[in-house]
């Protein structure tokens, strides 16, 4: 009841926009979504920092999996066959990552994601499931990822 | 009078020969929408499917074969290219799927068994083939298809990484190796190009 008045004050301080899942104000998450996977599955979205200070992401969690991780693609160079240039993607992980004040943190196909190692049992479409962000200040971010049968 | 009827048979079956050859020759150029390669025989491969069972490139002759080198544990490049090509297959009519087929070849047959390509291809489609093979099968096929590959150091968690080529291989069903896609290519595009090598 307390930490619901918490939030109703925070809300109210912030003109009530969209707040999210839990606590920390000054992160909004929309967007989100996962997609079928049985061992190493990934979560999009966009990550705002609604707030006037940077927030750093300094990890991730969700209990569908043993470990999640913030990771990025990147193309590379693959070189050539027949005197046409090949694709290749690489991928690294992110051990932080600054969203600027009014900035964002998008998470796409071919760019930023989360990466969950280790799922507990397969995603199957329809399913919904808890993502947490946790940031550098101790902040944490509790949003829903909805498993969707799509590519992009 | 059966010798009249075979020899009839016989020239019949020469003029229609001889009438789709000069069709084939006077048809319009195919024209795709991605990366038209030089027609050539597709390298040929005999690698181990889902299933335990072999599987020769050769044997496919008479569909078109899409193929893509990825591994499971890569979460965002080819769940992304996996979930595309099955919105390409599910975009053919049920004669057209009769006539392509879907391969991922692993690039990480270390940790890609036989078991986890059958639960990984059923996420996309069942009919999907998975590939792997042993390290000198593979380098043959990564070789002839110019898949660059290379492992990165990645975490505690994720244990190494794999960079890989990404381009979508399009076969015709005479076995020759068309068209490259790039694997953000919409579903739509290639799903033409697919259609073209069929018609």
């Amino acid at each position: 009841m307390r930490r619901l008045a918490i939030l109703a004050a925070c809300a109210a301080l912030l003109g009530g926009a969209s707040l999210p899942a839990s606590a920390a104000p000054s992160v909004a998450v929309s967007g989100t979504w996962s997609r079928p996977a049985v061992d190493t599955a990934v979560v999009y979205g966009v990550v705002r920092n609604e707030g006037p200070h940077p927030l750093v992401v300094v990890g991730a969690s969700s209990p569908v999996s043993r470990n999640a991780e913030l990771h990025e693609s990147m193309t590379m160079n693959a070189g050539k066959m027949d005197g046409m240039a090949m694709s290749a993607m690489g991928m690294q992980p992110v051990a932080r990552y600054v969203i600027a004040p009014h900035g964002a943190l998008t998470l796409k196909p071919g760019g930023y994601h989360l990466m969950l190692l280790g799922l507990r049992a397969p995603l199957a479409e329809g399913r919904r499931f808890p993502v947490t962000l946790r940031f550098a200040d101790g902040e944490r971010v509790t949003f829903t990822v909805p498993v969707e049968n799509r590519a992009f | 009078m059966f010798e009249h009827l075979r020899t009839g048979a016989r020239v019949l079956a020469v003029a229609v020969a001889l009438l789709a050859a000069a069709g084939c020759a006077h048809r319009a150029p195919q024209h795709f929408t991605g990366t038209a390669l030089p027609a050539k025989p597709a390298p040929d491969f005999r690698l181990t499917d889902q299933n335990g069972r072999p599987f020769d490139l050769a044997d496919q002759h008479g569909r078109a074969v899409i193929l893509f080198f990825g591994y499971t544990h890569c979460p965002d490049v080819c769940p992304a290219t996996m979930a595309q090509l099955a919105r390409v297959y599910h975009t053919l009519s049920p004669q057209q799927r009769e006539h392509v087929r879907v391969a991922f070849v692993t690039v990480d047959p270390q940790r890609d068994d036989v078991k986890t390509l059958k639960q990984y291809v059923n996420l996309y489609d069942p009919s999907f083939v998975g590939l792997t093979g042993t390290p000198a099968q593979l380098a043959p096929v990564y070789d002839a298809y110019h898949v660059w590959h290379q492992r990165l150091r990645g975490t505690k968690a994720t244990g190494y990484l794999v960079a890989h080529g990404s381009s979508i291989y399009l076969i015709d069903p005479s076995g020759d190796l068309r068209v490259l896609h790039d694997w953000q290519d919409p579903a739509s595009a290639i799903a033409a190009d697919v259609k073209e090598l069929l018609a």
